[in-house]
């Protein structure tokens, strides 16, 4: 019996910490927020997701991939207050293939979107807001009568980051017409291409799903 | 007077029937004319290619074409004899792949079908022009005589086919290949590799990656077309113009059939180094240009090839 009871206690005084944890996090003053421009911060640790709110194109000299819906997410790493730069870790920037069209000759279909390992993605706020995006290895399969072609483009060489805008009035992410090199893949594969498109709403899943607003 | 009374007498009524049938005669003429031509544009050299043959009409095959391919340059290197193609080789085949068939993936994680070959109805895989070939130690003033002339046969079926592999270092087809000598000293059935141990040619447009004391040899992709159909057919027609494809890694056996009873193949292998280890020897195809025409069905890519002809 005094065995549970220690347990009981041991338990509520780990809820309490955990809530004190909690509480600490729902501070503000941070570069990204949710529910509002100044709202609560993010908290580092949270998850960010957004879907494709517009077409994802990849261009090369041997034609365009277009895909319509997909899914982008991340994990903030840092969330300095404001007049910083808030980071994140970007493990998705998935394309449903079944949303996709090619228009490369001889492809029969686009086989998978993703990237491959994660990038890191810098919140720059103020007034034009920026999410600048490195160490992107975006990897496109495409299916043909002759079998499978990966190629993987992003950044390298002479490519060193992606922009994109944010905007608090549709919680988004917009990719204009951005350059991106090849990094690996079959010799077949064109060696630059660019890429553009849009995410949003994004949302802090980690938050109740409350949108994400850049400070 | 009276002639053109005649041609009026048959009125203009009668010269616009015989007109109209002849115009009927041509076109009824013109499918058959058409069929019997020779394919061209995209489908140009596929003449030949085996598109009625029972493996290409096979309702498993998941992907079916016609290949054919002109080799304008290179040359071969047999231990310190070197000897360059002074005329374009030809090769041209049909190819099938079984959905299912067996694939080849690379480091990069493209994946490349490996498709079978089908040889061409007039049987010729590959044409090649005879070669001059200098004897070793003799200066070559009688052709047949003070050298070998050569002919480059096919030794069996092309295997191992995978046009994606043209982006990769990995060999683009494997062909085994015999070498036909030809001297007045030699006889008729001197041969260096033979049908069961041929030269097996093992090209690749990527890198090489030969033993020593060969080095790796990098080769291109040339140029790369991508193309439908012109007439709206469902194949996809690949070109590859100006490539360079290399095999330096392969061994060369030692002659056979040369003089009487293959008494003269201890010359032979004397005077050329036979057999040759991997790492001597280096073959080099270059101004490579191929066309490849691919589609998941026989019929239509029959009636895409007809509908070129002329």
């Amino acid at each position: 019996m005094r065995a549970r009871t220690s347990a009981l206690t041991a338990l509520a005084a780990l809820g309490l910490v955990l809530g004190a944890a909690g509480q600490a996090g729902a501070s503000t003053g941070g570069v990204l927020t949710v529910g509002s421009a100044g709202g609560t911060d993010v908290n580092v640790g949270d998850s960010l997701t957004g879907a494709i709110n517009s077409d994802f194109v990849f261009t090369t000299s041997s034609g365009t991939i277009d895909c319509g819906s997909g899914q982008f997410t991340a994990a903030v790493t840092a969330n300095p207050a404001v007049g910083g730069n808030a980071t994140e870790s970007i493990t998705q920037l998935h394309a449903d293939p079944s949303s996709c069209t090619s228009t490369i000759g001889g492809t029969l279909g686009v086989t998978s979107v993703e990237i491959n390992g994660p990038a890191t993605g810098t919140v720059v706020g103020g007034a034009s807001p920026t999410l600048r995006v490195t160490g992107l290895d975006e990897q496109v399969t495409l299916s043909s009568f002759l079998g499978s072609v990966t190629c993987d483009y992003g950044t390298t060489g002479s490519v060193t980051e992606i922009d994109g805008a944010l905007s608090n009035a549709t919680n988004s992410i917009s990719f204009a017409t951005q350059n991106v090199n090849l990094i690996s893949g079959s010799g077949l594969c064109p060696s630059s291409g660019t890429f553009q498109g849009g995410v949003g709403p994004v949302d802090d899943s980690s938050q109740g799903g409350q949108a994400t607003f850049v400070n | 007077m009276a002639v053109p009374g005649l041609f009026h007498r048959f009125g203009n009524r009668t010269l616009s029937a015989v007109a109209a049938a002849l115009a009927l005669l041509a076109a009824t003429a013109s499918p058959s004319a058409a069929a019997t031509g020779q394919p061209s544009g995209p489908y140009t050299g596929m003449g030949t290619c085996p598109t009625s043959s029972s493996q290409l009409q096979d309702p498993n095959q998941a992907v079916v074409g016609c290949t054919v391919a002109t080799i304008g340059g290179g040359g071969f290197t047999v231990g310190s004899t070197q000897v360059n193609f002074a005329s374009p080789m030809t090769v041209a085949f049909g190819v099938t792949w079984a959905k299912g068939g067996p694939t080849v993936t690379f480091p990069d994680k493209s994946t490349a079908e490996l498709f079978s070959t089908v040889t061409p109805t007039d049987g010729r895989e590959l044409q090649a022009s005879p070669l001059d070939v200098p004897i070793p130690g003799l200066s070559d003033f009688w052709p047949g005589v003070t050298s070998a002339i050569v002919l480059i046969e096919p030794a069996g079926p092309i295997t191992n086919f995978a046009p994606l592999s043209a982006g990769e270092n990995y060999p683009l087809f494997r062909l085994p290949i015999k070498m036909h000598l030809l001297n007045a000293f030699l006889g008729p059935n001197c041969y260096v590799g033979s049908d069961s141990a041929p030269i097996v040619l093992s090209p690749t447009a990527g890198t090489t990656d030969p033993p020593a004391p060969n080095q790796p040899v990098k080769g291109s992709t040339g140029t790369i077309s991508i193309g439908r159909d012109p007439d709206g057919f469902g194949d996809t027609v690949v070109g590859f113009a100006g490539a360079t494809l290399n095999d330096n890694a392969l061994p060369v056996p030692g002659a056979n059939g040369c003089g009487l009873f293959g008494s003269a193949n201890w010359i032979v292998n004397l005077l050329f180094g036979l057999p040759s280890a991997a790492g001597h020897n280096a073959i080099a195809l270059s101004s490579v240009t191929t066309a490849l025409a691919v589609d998941s069905s026989d019929s239509d890519l029959i009636n895409a090839i007809n509908a070129t002809r002329k």
